[in-house]
């Protein structure tokens, strides 16, 4: 019988009449079904105890300190890739001058260490971030999604 | 810091959202802060509410907020910007996943195996009655994870994040007639799911 009753409307009706999406006329219907038969009104219930159960779940959001810095703007974003960029060439550059010098000419140790020193030193520490990072991505799960 | 409050005095209305959106079309860096504060936070849920674990959901919430900025000019400033974020979200959410090669639900296996919990606060435990809401909103979320990805989508827009059938099917990009019937099979293979672990749990 349940069955019967049941088969006079679709089913999702009943979504619809949950959500109050229903027009009246259709909203009517479904209501004295819900009234009359307990299979339906069951399903019904269920239903609204999820949806109650899912409208009423609260979420942890992280606190503001949580969140990484991000560009706001395509003109920051773009200064602050032209600013690395600038300075991973300038690094380059002189340590490749200074290494030329370093070879090509003689020097004295105090010299050598005032042109190498600084830009060797920095070259190093940069290395060994990058090779931690160029380890990490063969790994990274979140490799495919921007910070 | 992006999510700062904005230091408004208490008698100044809130801008529309309209207006928000003209501004930070226009490069105003105050409206894009308020904007990112009136919806950072919900685009986090929503991508915790299909991924199910808070640092790829704040890795996906941020994406999406900076693609929401760079791609403001194509949006019309008279819709709402939620469901329009939340669209970029879903999509993002895809993308990761895509890009992983794996399904939504074999993440939350993964993230469970991890020991990683879903970020789920629970603000009223203190009455028996709301113990066993409690009870129940923890098996829904655990059971969500079982649902494909379509059903969890649209499930979520509507039960957690309250979007209306209009809303949910700008979102998704799916005709009005097809969000009743997916959300009602949606719900009804969620409690399918929830009845079979009750009925294990005994």
């Amino acid at each position: 019988m349940a069955q019967s009753k049941q088969s006079l409307i679709n089913e999702e009706l009943l979504s619809g009449y949950l959500d109050g999406a229903l027009p009246q006329a259709e909203a009517q219907k479904v209501r004295v079904l819900i009234e009359d038969d307990p299979e339906i009104r069951k399903l019904y219930q269920d239903l609204a105890s999820l949806r109650e159960a899912a409208a009423s779940t609260r979420f942890v959001t992280p606190p503001d300190e949580d969140w990484p810095e991000m560009p706001k703007t395509r003109v920051s974003w773009l200064s602050r890739s032209l600013g690395w960029s600038v300075l991973v060439i300038w690094l380059t550059v002189v340590s490749v001058f200074a290494l030329w010098r370093f070879t090509s000419q003689s020097g004295d140790a105090l010299e050598i260490f005032l042109v190498l020193g600084l830009p060797g030193s920095v070259v190093l520490l940069f290395s060994s971030v990058l090779i931690d990072r160029i380890r990490d991505l063969k790994t990274d799960r979140y490799r495919g999604v921007q910070r | 810091m992006i999510l700062s409050e904005p230091a408004l005095p208490p008698a100044v209305a809130a801008p529309a959202e309209g207006d928000l959106v003209i501004r930070a079309c226009r490069g105003d860096e105050c409206a894009r802060d308020e904007l990112a504060r009136r919806h950072l936070r919900g685009a986090f849920i929503f991508a915790l509410q299909l991924v199910g674990n808070r640092d790829d959901a704040m890795d996906i919430a941020q994406d999406a907020m900076l693609r929401f900025f760079t791609t403001l000019h194509r949006f019309d400033p008279a819709r709402p910007v939620r469901p329009w974020l939340l669209r970029i979200v879903r999509n993002r959410v895809y993308d990761l996943h895509r890009r992983q090669k794996i399904r939504r639900h074999d993440s939350l296996d993964r993230i469970s195996e991890d020991g990683r919990k879903f970020e789920v606060a629970d603000l009223e435990v203190d009455l028996e009655r709301d113990a066993e809401r409690a009870q129940l909103r923890s098996h829904l979320w655990r059971s969500l994870g079982e649902l494909t990805a379509r059903q969890r989508e649209i499930l979520v827009l509507r039960d957690y994040q309250d979007l209306t059938y209009a809303e949910i099917a700008r979102a998704l990009d799916i005709p009005m007639g097809t969000v009743m019937s997916r959300l009602h099979a949606a719900r009804k293979h969620l409690r399918r799911i929830l009845q079979k672990d009750l009925d294990a749990i005994g």
